[in-house]
Order: C-alpha cells, then sequence, then structure tokens
C-alpha cells in the first residue's frame, strides 16, 4: 500500500459518477472485486500497468487523463479556469 | 458477481451455488471490522497466545475453559474479518488480492525465519555457557513453548493480513 511511498493520484470516482456507474458496475467490467476499485479510488492501492491501461479502456481516455502523480486539479476549474468559475456561476 | 440462479439442470445450479459462495468469500469478510479494530484483536489474540506457557500449568478447570474459549472468539474474530484469499485459487483472486497474499506469506516466512535463528541461538547459548539463562528443563516446560509457537506458526500469514488490509470499502 502507498503509505509511504509515493502517491498514485485517480479521477476513478468522478469518471465513475459522470458516467453513473457503481464500483460494483465499474469492477464487473474491469474483472476485480469492487473492494479493489474502493482502495484505487481511496489511494489505498496503486494498480499494475495492465489495470491501469484497462481503466482507461473501459472510461475511452488516455492514462494520463485517468492517473497522475501530482493531485488533480478539479475539471471546473480546468474547463473555466480560476476566477471564470465563480463567474459562470453567478 | 452474478446473483441470479441461472436455469439449468440441479447440478448446474449447484455449480453456480458453489462459485456464488466462493465469490462471496472473496469479496466479503464475515466480520466487517476497520484495521484499526481488527489490530486490536491482533494484539488481543496474541496476548493470549504468549500467555500459554502460563495457562499450560493451570489445572483443568472453568479458568483454562475460559482462556480457551477466549483464545477461540479472538481467533475467529481476527479469521473472520478477513477475505478469505489463502484458501482460494490464484485464478479467482484479483491482482491486488494476489499481492496481498504474497506478500503477507512472505513477511511470515521472514519472521518465522528471523524467530527461529534467534532462537536457536539462544538455546544454544543457554546450554553451553553457565549465565543462568532460563531453559525448558521439563517435557511439560517444552510443551508450554512449542504450542504456542505452533499457534504463531500456523496463524501469522491470516494475522498479518488482517493487520496490514485496509479498512473495507462500503458498496456504493
Amino acid at each position: 500500500m502507498p503509505s509511504g511511498e509515493r502517491r498514485l493520484h485517480n479521477r476513478l470516482a468522478v469518471l465513475r459518477a459522470e458516467r453513473g456507474m457503481s464500483r460494483l458496475d465499474l469492477a464487473r467490467a474491469l474483472d476485480v472485486n469492487h473492494q479493489t476499485v474502493g482502495y484505487l479510488e481511496r489511494g489505498d492501492y496503486s494498480p499494475s500497468l495492465e489495470l491501469a491501461l484497462r481503466i482507461g479502456e473501459v472510461f475511452g481516455l488516455p492514462l494520463e487523463a485517468v492517473f497522475s502523480t501530482r493531485p488533480f486539479t478539479p475539471l471546473s476549474e480546468q474547463v473555466y479556469g480560476n476566477g471564470q468559475a465563480s463567474e459562470a456561476s453567478q | 458477481m452474478n446473483d441470479r440462479i441461472p436455469p439449468g439442470t440441479q447440478a448446474e445450479r449447484r455449480e453456480f451455488a458453489r462459485d456464488w459462495i466462493r465469490q462471496r468469500q472473496i469479496a466479503l469478510p464475515g466480520v466487517r471490522l476497520s484495521r484499526f479494530t481488527r489490530r486490536i484483536a491482533v494484539g488481543c489474540f496474541y496476548c493470549l497466545v504468549a500467555a500459554m506457557p502460563i495457562a499450560y500449568q493451570w489445572p483443568l478447570g472453568y479458568g483454562f475453559w475460559l482462556y480457551l474459549a477466549a483464545v477461540g472468539i479472538m481467533w475467529a474474530a481476527v479469521n473472520f474479518s478477513i477475505p478469505a484469499y489463502d484458501r482460494i485459487g490464484d485464478s479467482e483472486l484479483d491482482e491486488r488480492e494476489r499481492e496481498l497474499r504474497l506478500r503477507a506469506r512472505a513477511m511470515a516466512y521472514r519472521i518465522i525465519s528471523v524467530a527461529f535463528v534467534v532462537l536457536t541461538f539462544y538455546f544454544l547459548f543457554a546450554a553451553t555457557t553457565n549465565f543462568g539463562l532460563p531453559m525448558p528443563s521439563r517435557a511439560s516446560d517444552a510443551g508450554g513453548l512449542l504450542v504456542p509457537a505452533l499457534w504463531v506458526v500456523l496463524t501469522l500469514p491470516r494475522v498479518i493480513l488482517a493487520w496490514t488490509i485496509p479498512t473495507p470499502v462500503r458498496e456504493a
């Protein structure tokens, strides 16, 4: 478990929520235990390259869109920028 | 995990039920405990095991049976709070589960090897020197040491799993 090691950040929870998938659905698509999906989301487990590629395939996204060695910035911030996001909401 | 019983012969349904139970054993532990609670159970269990040489001297009475019941209950708590990774074949586990099982076995093997070497040197040293180091002199003393040692050897891989597996994630 990556407690003292470098942590791999991911967007699994967001991507899953966007597609209306439960952990169980994603686990079935990946052929893993649903606990494994939960641990991946929580950052308690870093996947192998094969599993990471399979996750990318399920979401139809490149690896770097799902995983990163640095914390992800919120998607709204990426789309609208920092100040524009609050302006757009008003 | 497919929960619907498929139409088919009785043998096919039985096979489905067996497979379903096996998958359920992997997916969910019998008792859902947090890692912290599991670690407390592991600590209590090994404290009880460490007290075995003392319990070994007790006469067969209520105290002894209560002690045995406590060992059994703590072992059950440890045993059923983790998925059955070590009772299921590789093909039915995913990469994380296989890694956890492999790591637990490797760590248990390392701990047992080190303990074996340390104890061997201790007994050699105690037997060949006159420092008055404690040594089992009677068969009952040796039994009182061997039985907990066997418990530790046999339970260590599962105990390490119970110690290391993170708190289970809720189904969502």
